[in-house]
């Protein structure tokens, strides 16, 4: 029996109601958050700790998403949508995430040199190279860059993941190309 | 499949992470999915990115056999706690959005 079917998770389903769904006073559908979780958490984790650095912090930034989504969308069913759906809400849960540390960072240099020793080397260069835009660009500007320069996603996929025009991504990806430029050269000095 | 250069920005020709994590999960279709694994499967960089979720999968799931039905239970409990809270937009960044 997997554990969409497992009955023990039906029993802790529980009514709440919920401001995106007007007037509907719904089971959480635990059975459906497993078979959500169980087909999509892996892929979801192994993005937020690619951005993150941290297992802990990408397990936090997963089921944050998951939380999210479902206060939007309690019916959401399996599908790529879905995954397309959680993907994008784990990106911006973990720029979030990102520009927090910059903050901190900042305030506190001990703990960031503290932090940096504890990472991994593997996905570094692209947290840093995250972060450096993260500090100088808006939420927009921020999860084009993690979509299109860690992610590797075309002008066309961002455009439909966030709902906005190529032209617009076109024309925010020339500027972050400019601002990478810039701050390549910066460090090279 | 992806990647590739509509922009002359990104020229790796791989697939995205999302068509990765699409391929994954099973939901591609037939021919999407064998272009994509066919593509993954010498690159180093996309076998690298497979193998992290497989890795995930492993790490989430492997050893407790009841990891699943627990993490559904946590979000669960905490969809049912914050459902009464101001709502929050999967897209928000900070309460700003996108400023297209």
């Amino acid at each position: 029996m997997s554990d969409a079917e497992d009955p023990s998770l039906c029993a802790v389903a529980a009514a709440a109601s919920s401001p995106w769904a007007p007037g509907a006073s719904r089971a959480v559908d635990a059975a459906g958050i497993a078979q959500l979780y169980e087909k999509y958490a892996p892929a979801i984790y192994a993005h937020c700790r690619r951005l993150l650095g941290s297992s802990a912090a990408a397990r936090d930034a997963m089921q944050e998403s998951f939380v999210r989504v479902l206060l939007r969308n309690r019916d959401l069913e399996p599908g790529d949508e879905a995954l397309r759906y959680l993907y994008r809400t784990a990106t911006n849960v973990s720029i979030n995430v990102l520009r927090q540390r910059a903050v901190r960072d900042r305030a506190v240099p001990e703990i960031a040199a503290r932090a940096s020793k504890t990472e991994t080397a593997e996905g570094h260069a692209d947290r840093q190279f995250v972060r450096m835009l993260l500090d100088r660009v808006d939420a927009t500007g921020g999860s084009i860059a993690v979509m299109h320069f860690v992610d590797g996603m075309t002008q066309v996929e961002i455009a439909a993941t966030l709902g906005i025009t190529r032209r617009t991504v076109f024309n925010r990806l020339k500027q972050l190309e400019r601002l990478a430029k810039a701050l390549l050269e910066e460090g090279g000095t | 499949m992806s990647a590739q250069s509509d922009d002359g920005v990104h020229d790796l020709g791989c697939p995205s992470g999302l068509d990765l994590a699409l391929l994954a999960a099973g939901e591609l279709d037939e021919a999407r999915g064998a272009a994509i694994g066919a593509h993954a499967a010498p690159c180093r960089r996309c076998a690298e990115r497979l193998r992290e979720i497989e890795e995930a999968r492993a790490e989430l799931f492997g050893k407790d056999p009841g990891a699943i039905a627990a993490a559904a239970r946590f979000i669960a409990a905490e969809v049912h706690e914050r459902a009464d809270d101001a709502p929050i937009d999967p897209d928000a960044h900070f309460g700003d959005r996108f400023d297209h």
